[in-house]
């Protein structure tokens, strides 16, 4: 079954599409979840409900855009929807000087996992601001509206994200990590006045 | 090798081990790590929730349906109450108005009409009463 039939079956509400829809896009979606959201139990949920308002309202999605483009920001939405409700960022950026205990597993090659894992023990404002900005690929305006932070708070989130995971692989032995410094623009990022 | 160049070269490695170090946070494999499948009951829970709004939704449209049927009926039962009322009340009107006045509204376009009427009525107040 090609995405576009899927898609129409899904619009008449056929069950057996909408399950194929969900096998089909449910892994790669979990993964993203699991980047946010560092509880198995609460991703399951995120995805769950993620995965209801992509059924429920995909007679809105326009096809001429990638679907799975626009599942994922349904799913990325649905994460940050989950932490403004159980954390407030403004308070996360106070307390995030503090240490957490690193547990990852050490490895020469760091496979998906370790590096799930390596993202799982950063603090929930760094893990948040970097995967919007490094993965996603928003803009620090658009993730400070998004948290309710300023501007600024974002690009400071996001170079301490970037020290702490530098540190992180170094500790798990990293090839090539002793040559990655931290440019002279990257660290003039938060440096300036909020717009 | 210059001072600029040798800074430049040193850019431009730092830039490819930059790259690399968040690529290895962009790489897709993170995302389709087979370890955080989400587990079966995952599917069940959503199944249920989309039995649920299911019914939901049909309820809805099927309740809509009765809505429309509920004012199609008031409709066809009230409009001709209301219309036999409106006649009615229509009816009364006419019989309380003097014929002259009810002639006069008909005719009121046309002047010599009027006058014509206006000089019935007055033979008619000459005339002595009849006995």
């Amino acid at each position: 079954m090609t995405e576009q039939q899927l898609i129409q079956a899904c619009q008449n509400r056929d069950r057996k599409a909408q399950q194929a829809l969900y096998d089909r896009f449910s892994p790669m979606m979990f993964g993203v979840c699991k980047r946010y959201v560092r509880r198995l139990e609460d991703a399951e949920d995120v995805l769950i409900e993620a995965f209801f308002k992509v059924l429920t309202g995909i007679n809105q999605f326009k096809s001429d855009g990638s679907f799975e483009g626009w599942i994922r920001r349904i799913v990325v939405n649905e994460s940050l929807m989950f932490l403004r409700k159980r954390y407030n960022f403004r308070n996360i950026v106070e307390i995030t000087e503090l240490e957490t205990p690193v547990s990852t597993s050490i490895v020469q090659e760091l496979v998906a996992k370790d590096i799930l894992n390596l993202l799982n023990v950063l603090p929930v404002g760094y893990r948040t601001v970097f995967n919007l900005y490094v993965i996603e690929g928003y803009k620090h305006r658009e993730i400070a509206t998004m948290l309710n932070i300023s501007i600024n708070t974002s690009k400071s989130q996001l170079i301490l994200a970037k020290k702490r995971l530098r540190s992180l692989l170094e500790q798990c032995q990293y090839p090539g990590i002793e040559y990655f410094e931290m440019s002279a623009d990257e660290e003039g990022e938060f440096v300036g006045n909020e717009p | 090798m210059s001072l600029n160049q040798e800074k430049n070269g040193a850019n431009h490695k730092n830039r490819a081990v930059k790259n690399d170090f968040l690529d290895l946070f962009r790489q897709p494999s993170i995302e389709q790590a087979p370890q955080y499948r989400p587990s079966p009951k995952v599917w069940r829970k959503l199944e249920r929730r989309l039995d649920g709004y299911d019914r939901w939704r049909k309820l809805m449209e099927r309740n809509a349906v009765v809505w429309v049927y509920l004012v199609l009926f008031l409709v066809i039962l009230v409009t001709p109450v209301i219309v036999g009322l409106l006649l009615r009340e229509q009816q009364q009107v006419m019989l309380r108005t003097p014929k002259a006045v009810v002639k006069v509204l008909s005719e009121k376009d046309s002047l010599s009409g009027v006058r014509q009427m206006l000089e019935q009525g007055a033979q008619k107040n000459q005339q002595p009463p009849k006995k």
